[in-house]
């Protein structure tokens, strides 16, 4: 009896030694194309080419400054953080008001609406390329970064409100009952009730839709006619000639358009998840 | 009560946060664009309102008013490394230091995305006063009245424009008018190859003929060599320098016409298809890269260098890249040469002969008039003329007009290479012409041919439905 | 009842809290839908020359071979993504939840990060990862003594596929981690301690307690991947274009290619359109199969 129980207990153990090694190696290979980058980004071009995975021999760091001056990398970055971050404000305040209200309210066309707003999600960005060009340049509001942005929110929108909708579903009854009983009304519901309940969705929000604005492509090439308002995403692909390739400088690049939101996510993401697990209703 | 107030106290800061939010960037962009906006419009309206500026500008030839061009290529301006954003730099100095009048206003971007860029604005009627233009493009845009004629160009400045030659000039024909002044001279399939290891296989120079061809390769492949490197993730590689010659070698340029025409039995014509029967055999005999298909142009580069490939093919830009991928240690390319690849056993097409030509070219929009358009003949004259091939000859690139210019400096590859230029005919650039949803069929489809999963007939048969699509 | 009529707010403050999504909505996605479905109505190639053709390009997409290729891939990769994607990092979550796993902050860290990541960037990392001469996957291979397994993985067309799902479900995983986390620590403790007490294992409690109890955050996770998996694209774009031939193609590459390599903005929009009609499709048929959690929006 003794025997068997010390034979579990032991083959528990190698299984869980086991489970540990390999999310350590899965971890480490999700960490890798970062430290990747950042040291490719420190090599020579030849020594690039000839081996891609290699650890540099020497430090080049005038990879830097070419990147800066080929990408106009400086410009790009301010220009990114403004749109991405216009985007994101009025993003959240938007979908959180409407996902709340798709969660807890009836009203006449409901479900078409938040079918349609579903439906919203799962379309292809190209192909309203060119239909939102033309729009735009119909009233030449083409080349304006505050348009760019609500392009932005808008596309953020539909997974937005999807997260909200599905998140403020579970928050019981009760709790707004309790403030109308109090003598509250419905923006104290929304905004002193929900809103800090809703904080964990929010930073979901808020994490999904920054990254989606910050890596977007094909409609900041396309809307973004002037170098003085290019953003990031564009900016890095001033390495790619037709007929040529910067790698290093584009290494370089990448890390700077890549490190800032890394380490804003290492320094936020206690916060992050704290706030996750703190804000929610036990359901 | 109270609560009330302090929501909507609440509810307004949040508001006055996210337009204060919009404003604090607002004031930074506005007066900017405004400003520019005011610029673009200035000319434009007061060509509108009064024509007799126009003549006036247009009798002596100088700018009174100040002329804003909105310019769109496929050359970013900061680049260190490109030719043709060195030569453009340039060009844009001269042109606005000779008339102080004309500003630029300059988006560049880089060749994939400047597809996109003028698709989207092609579509939405509003492209840029000049931009690229590609052979392909030109039918279109001319149907859409989206593309002026430069043969008023021409004919204003023979001492210019006298100096292309037909062989560029060929890409931007249509209808008996040019649509643009070609500002490069392309050959488009080369093969670049290390003399020494030929030499050990018994091959002096590469060879002439595809019997010796396939008898040298076989022998490389024997010695532990890649015969021929081919990089085509891009999808059109094979299509441009390798189907180009090949397509050529079996058909003849009758081949061509009938295509453009829509005349003969297109892509089921048995003699182009000898030449891709020829390229099959490439494939099936194992003599090209296994990767083929998801490494691009110049990702053949380090194995050419490291001496693994014997040889690969590719186009004449290829040059200023191998060069700079060889770094500080040029011995490779001290003892590479080029070729064009072989003539085959009763093929109807000329040997030695390239696909080649200017592919691309300084185009205007229609929709110009009177100083704008007097403007834009400058820019597209700048951007092509011999200052500007100068300029190109200097990063070892060649303009679209012939100069005397010593490559040798620059490299004995590219030396040899200007020599073999001059001495090859020049063949169409398929993919310069046809239309592009059926070089689009071509490039997927050779993918397939080059790893053995499909055989020419059936290549034949998927680009014809593709093709007849557009006949209609 | 009674209670739903003393909550529900005024119609104006309704209307004032769904006037501005509804408008930007409007604005940048409905109404350039309504355009896109009025171009794949014309044979265009840009400009003011369109061709109407009706329902023509609808014909021609039902017929074309490619388009049911690449919806088939789009389907594949849908459900590896569910079955992978939220199935592993489910187990991940399980685990960061339970007490053996160590340097849980850290693992939480870092499976997040090819999330922070532009999918361009991911797909130039895999691209080299799988670059037969100097590539990671075959260096790893030659070095365990696996020679046989060394090819040139995204040039064989029969395992290109598989070989852009791993990236795509790779690049997510941390965001389900995420998700489940902290849809598994707002789990009463006092559950887990009273099975404990009738003996459960680790294992039965995530299928017992765990699944169960996350099963809305499941829903949406699996809503979540399967909309992303319709409409991918830069990973695809980066790594194969579509290639070899159109091996690896997916619906939203097969739109872009035709609209702008092709030139035919007309038919590129049809292919849009028609595979917005089939995800949309797919998601309803997602949440007819989760039927359950329809009670709790109404």
């Amino acid at each position: 009896m003794n025997k068997t129980y010390g034979v579990t207990q032991i083959s528990k153990k190698i299984l869980m030694l086991l489970v540990n090694v390999l999310i350590a190696l899965l971890s480490l290979f999700c960490l890798f194309p970062v430290v990747w980058m950042i040291y490719s980004s420190l090599k020579d071009e030849p020594s690039f080419l000839r081996n891609l995975i290699g650890l540099p021999t020497s430090f080049h760091f005038s990879n830097y400054l070419s990147a800066i001056k080929t990408g106009k990398m400086d410009v790009a970055f301010v220009n990114s953080v403004l749109v991405s971050v216009t985007a994101v404000a009025a993003l959240v305040f938007i979908a959180f008001v409407a996902g709340v209200v798709f969660a807890r309210y009836q009203f006449r066309g409901k479900t078409i609406l938040y079918t349609m707003f579903l439906s919203g999600m799962l379309i292809p960005v190209h192909s309203l390329l060119i239909p939102i060009f033309v729009e735009l340049k119909l009233f030449t509001l083409n080349n304006n970064r505050f348009i760019l942005a609500l392009v932005y929110a808008a596309f953020g929108l539909p997974k937005a409100i999807f997260l909200v909708t599905s998140f403020a579903a579970t928050i019981p009854r009760e709790i707004e009952e309790a403030v109308i009983i109090d003598g509250g009304n419905t923006h104290d519901i929304f905004f002193k009730v929900f809103l800090p309940i809703s904080k964990p969705i929010l930073s979901t929000v808020i994490i999904l839709s920054f990254l989606d604005a910050w890596n977007e492509f094909p409609f900041s090439l396309v809307l973004m006619g002037k170098p003085e308002l290019k953003t990031l995403p564009i900016a890095l692909t001033y390495f790619t000639g037709q007929h040529s390739v910067q790698y290093t400088p584009m290494m370089a690049g990448l890390t700077i358009a890549t490190l800032p939101v890394v380490i804003v996510y290492f320094l936020f993401h206690k916060k992050i998840m704290e706030g996750m697990v703190a804000g929610s209703v036990k359901g | 009560m109270r609560k009330r107030i302090a929501v909507l106290l609440a509810g307004v800061m949040v508001c006055s946060m996210l337009t204060a939010c919009g404003s604090t960037e607002e004031p930074k962009e506005e007066p900017e664009a405004k400003q520019e906006e005011t610029k673009e419009e200035k000319p434009e309206s007061k060509e509108e309102k009064e024509p007799e500026a126009e003549t006036d500008a247009k009798s002596d030839g100088d700018f009174t008013e100040e002329v804003t061009l909105d310019v769109a290529m496929m050359w970013p301006l900061d680049s260190t490394t490109d030719a043709k954003s060195y030569a453009l730099n340039h060009a844009i100095e001269r042109l606005e230091k000779d008339y102080p009048n004309i500003k630029i206003n300059y988006d560049g971007s880089v060749h994939d995305d400047y597809q996109t860029i003028m698709m989207t604005y092609a579509a939405a009627d509003t492209l840029p006063d000049v931009f690229n233009v590609k052979g392909a493009w030109i039918p279109n845009l001319v149907e859409n009245e989206q593309i002026g004629t430069v043969d008023e160009f021409f004919e204003n400045d023979k001492d210019w424009s006298g100096k292309f030659d037909d062989e560029v000039l060929f890409d931007m024909e249509y209808d008996g008018h040019y649509y643009g002044a070609p500002f490069q001279n392309l050959c488009c399939s080369l093969v670049v190859y290390n003399k020494e290891i030929y030499k050990s296989v018994g091959y002096e120079k590469f060879p002439e003929t595809w019997e010796d061809m396939m008898d040298c390769f076989a022998k490389l492949k024997d010695a532990g060599y890649v015969p021929l490197g081919v990089g085509n993730s891009g999808q059109w590689v094979a299509n441009s320098c390798i189907f180009g010659a090949m397509g050529d070698r079996g058909a003849g340029t009758k081949w061509y016409d009938d295509i453009m025409e829509g005349t003969g039995d297109g892509f089921l014509d048995k003699d182009m298809l000898k030449g891709v029967e020829k390229m099959a055999e490439l494939a099936d005999k194992e003599y090209l890269n296994t990767n083929l298909n998801s490494i691009d142009q110049f990702e053949v580069m380090p194995p050419y260098l490291n001496e693994e490939y014997a040889s690969y093919v590719d186009g004449s830009w290829t040059f200023a890249t191998l060069i700079a991928t060889a770094g500080d240690d040029q011995s490779v390319i001290e003892k590479s040469g080029v070729a064009v690849l072989p003539a085959i056993d009763g093929g109807k097409g000329d040997y030695p002969a390239t696909p080649g030509g200017s592919a691309w070219g300084q185009a205007y929009n229609a929709k110009l008039t009177g100083a704008k358009k007097q403007a834009a003949e400058l820019f597209i004259k700048y951007t092509t003329d011999e200052e500007w091939c100068k300029d190109l000859a200097e990063k070892g690139d060649f303009g679209g007009m012939n100069i005397d210019y010593d490559y040798s400096a620059i490299s004995p590859l590219v030396q040899e290479y200007a020599q073999l230029k001059s001495s090859v005919k020049k063949t169409p650039q398929y993919d310069c012409h046809f239309d592009t949803s059926v070089i689009d069929a071509m490039n997927t489809n050779f993918q397939e041919l080059l790893i053995g999963e499909i055989t020419p007939e059936e290549w034949g048969g998927r680009v014809q439905e593709e093709y007849e699509l557009t006949l209609d | 009842m009674a209670n739903n009529k003393v909550l529900q707010p005024k119609k104006r403050t309704l209307f004032l809290y769904m006037f501005p999504s509804v408008v930007l909505f409007l604005v940048f996605t409905a109404i350039p839908i309504i355009m896109a479905i009025y171009y794949s109505l014309f044979n265009w190639s840009g400009g003011k020359k369109k061709i109407f053709l009706g329902l023509g390009n609808y014909s021609r997409l039902l017929g074309d071979s490619i388009f049911g290729k690449a919806l088939l891939n789009n389907f594949i990769l849908a459900a590896c993504c569910v079955v992978f994607q939220v199935g592993i990092a489910f187990i991940i979550a399980s685990l960061i939840c339970s007490k053996g796993l160590k340097l849980k902050s850290f693992h939480q860290f870092a499976i997040f990060m090819p999330v922070v990541l532009a999918p361009v960037v991911v797909g130039f990392l895999w691209k080299i990862i799988y670059n037969q001469d100097y590539g990671l996957l075959n260096f790893l291979l030659h070095s365990v003594g696996l020679e046989s397994w060394i090819r040139p993985w995204i040039d064989d067309v029969d395992i290109v596929m598989k070989c852009i799902t791993v990236p795509i479900v790779w690049q997510w995983i941390g965001l389900y981690v995420v998700i489940f986390v902290s849809a598994m620590k707002n789990i009463p403790e006092e559950i887990f301690e009273s099975a404990a007490l009738d003996g459960a294992g680790g294992i039965k409690k995530a299928f017992f307690i765990t699944w169960p109890m996350t099963m809305d955050t499941v829903k949406i996770s699996v809503i979540l991947a399967v909309s992303g998996c319709m409409k991918i694209f830069e990973h695809i774009y980066i790594i194969t274009s579509g290639g070899p031939g159109t091996a690896s193609m997916v619906g939203a590459m097969y739109a872009y290619k035709t609209s702008f390599i092709k030139q035919r903005f007309g038919y590129g929009s049809t292919i849009s359109v028609g595979i917005m009609a089939v995800s949309l499709t797919l998601v309803l048929i997602c949440n007819v199969i989760f039927g359950k959690g329809k009670k709790k929006y109404e």
